[in-house]
């Protein structure tokens, strides 16, 4: 090992067509080991779509995603999700009815392994994961900052569900998480408690793809930015050079490039 | 102790219905606590009886084997069928699996050698009711645990959301088969008996009207837990007994039930939700 990061998640040429609509168009960038990347850019440029692409929900027309050195095209989202990627989702897709401890737990099941004979017989195999997938669930449910956890899912607030899904999503050890809106819905003070639960899973070297429409949080947040318009890559590069961008500032606010639109992106 | 003798003879044939419909009412739960609605599990009964009665009858089969295969048949048919139905879900699964079942009762119908629409007479009667009830124990048991393991959860969250679960790590298509095949297994092995402890069996039994009686029992108890739908089946197949005065206005009363239930408790009426950590404790 040499102190050059390694690339945590790369895509190469990323193409997706619905009929006419080419909704993602040769899209590429890298992921460094431990980074925290953003994807941004205006409603319908693609991120979402990037994202299912990236977890499997959606087949590419063309192109190429890696997961460090293992190809992932053509793997079931949770094949992808066993290789060590994780994701939440933009609109909250926590087990309504089901407590946040079993939420979290459904996190764990790819890095649970026992089988039905040592369900069936009792073994103490199983019964060893299954009490330490409950100590790890309740560790990940601090770790995210939330209490009671036989609560059901479908009675917690916005923010504590979005709390919830990520508990859960690193409940499956993941090497790269992708946050698909992390801070939509959640008030100031929700969003600066985020910002520091994900600075703090960066110092624990899990890389994180997010998309965020929150430019303030964004640009506090991330290394590198890649920024999408129309399915396209208009930039990338620091928080900062993606700020000072005038690709970017017209992508966002047409081409009134004053000082309204620099302040607009923080 | 002679009142008890004497009730347990007049009623012998419901306290066998009871717990074979018990049987059912677990067989369509298992499908549906992943979110599959199948109405062939009537056809997985035919199998489950057809197989195991023709081994009793024709090889005269060691009666445990004999239901064993009446288990095995109708588990590795649902195999078979889950080639073209593993992709298809919702209202699509449902009118699909109608057609499987009524398929197994028109084959069974043509079927000279088991005695075509007249069906087989004359299998000994070897199902009892602690075997009956012994193996309603044991699937209900089993369900239990099941639910307490991360298959039980994994089920659960496939039924809720298949996409989110699929992002957790969750081969659902692996799931929906084994939920398919151990639906068939349950469902046969409740045929199996049925057909040793009537001593006789006819494709007539099998039909769509069984298909929706059985998933009656899942509606009214509903799929919170396993024992939700057995007391579904207990209350639907006692029922029509008590309401024997009204005469043939009573099995209205079962359709009814189901409205009032459907309208006021849309979850089912025994829906206690069950904690599904815990097993190791």
């Amino acid at each position: 090992m040499t102190g050059a990061p390694t690339t945590a998640l790369s895509v190469r040429d990323l193409t997706v067509r619905f009929g006419g609509l080419t909704a993602v168009d040769r899209v590429s960038f890298e992921v460094p080991q431990g980074s925290v990347h953003g994807l941004i850019g205006p409603n319908g440029a693609g991120k979402t779509t990037v994202f299912n692409l990236i977890s499997g929900l959606i087949a590419p027309t063309a192109g190429e995603i890696f997961l460090e050195d293992r190809r992932l095209n053509g793997l079931a989202s949770y094949d992808r999700t066993q290789l060590g990627l994780a994701r939440t989702f933009q609109n909250i897709r926590t087990f309504q009815s089901m407590s946040l401890v079993e939420n979290v737990m459904i996190g764990c099941h790819s890095r649970m392994r026992y089988s039905i004979g040592d369900l069936l017989l009792w073994r103490r195999r199983f019964r060893s994961i299954e009490s330490e997938a409950i100590e790890r669930a309740h560790s990940l449910l601090r770790f995210v900052g939330l209490e009671d956890h036989e609560r059901c899912a479908g009675d917690l607030s916005y923010g504590d569900q979005r709390r919830v899904e990520l508990a859960r999503a690193l409940a499956s050890e993941p090497k790269v998480l992708l946050l698909d809106e992390p801070a939509a819905g959640l008030n100031p003070s929700e969003t600066e408690e985020l910002l520091e639960l994900i600075r703090r899973l960066r110092d624990i070297e899990l890389t994180v793809l997010v998309v965020e429409h929150d430019m303030k949080f964004i640009m506090r947040l991330c290394d590198r930015i890649t920024v999408l318009n129309f399915g396209r890559r208009i930039a990338e590069g620091i928080p900062n050079e993606i700020k000072a961008n005038p690709v970017v500032i017209e992508a966002y606010l047409g081409n009134e490039t004053d000082e309204r639109a620099k302040a607009a992106l923080g | 102790m002679e009142f008890l003798a004497d009730f347990a003879f007049v009623y012998q044939s419901l306290i066998y219905a009871v717990g074979i419909n018990g049987l059912l009412a677990l067989s369509v739960y298992v499908s549906l606590s992943a979110g599959q609605l199948s109405l062939g599990q009537a056809g997985f009964m035919a199998i489950g009886a057809y197989s195991s009665a023709l081994l009793s009858l024709k090889y005269d089969a060691f009666f445990p084997l004999a239901l064993a295969m009446g288990m095995l048949i109708p588990a590795l048919f649902a195999a078979l069928i889950s080639i073209p139905t593993l992709r298809l879900s919702g209202v699509y699964l449902a009118l699909t699996t109608i057609g499987v079942g009524e398929l197994v009762r028109v084959f069974f119908v043509n079927l000279d050698s088991a005695g075509g629409a007249l069906g087989l007479s004359g299998i000994p009667e070897k199902g009892s009711f602690a075997l009956i009830y012994g193996c309603l124990f044991i699937v209900l048991f089993g369900m239990f645990a099941f639910a307490r393991s991360k298959f039980g959860r994994a089920i659960e969250a496939m039924r809720e959301d298949e996409t989110a679960a699929g992002t957790m790590g969750i081969n659902f298509p692996r799931y929906r088969l084994a939920v398919l095949v151990v639906s068939a297994a349950i469902a046969g092995l409740a045929g199996g008996l049925n057909a040793h402890v009537s001593s006789f069996i006819g494709p007539a039994e099998y039909g769509f009207d069984l298909a929706v009686s059985i998933l009656s029992f899942a509606l009214l108890g509903g799929i919170s837990n396993p024992l939700g739908p057995v007391l579904g089946a207990i209350v639907l197949t006692i029922l029509p007994e008590v309401l024997r005065p009204i005469h043939d206005y009573r099995l209205a009363v079962n359709g009814a039930v189901i409205v009032i239930v459907m309208i006021f408790c849309p979850e089912g009426v025994f829906a206690w939700r069950i904690r599904r950590t815990g097993a190791a404790v």
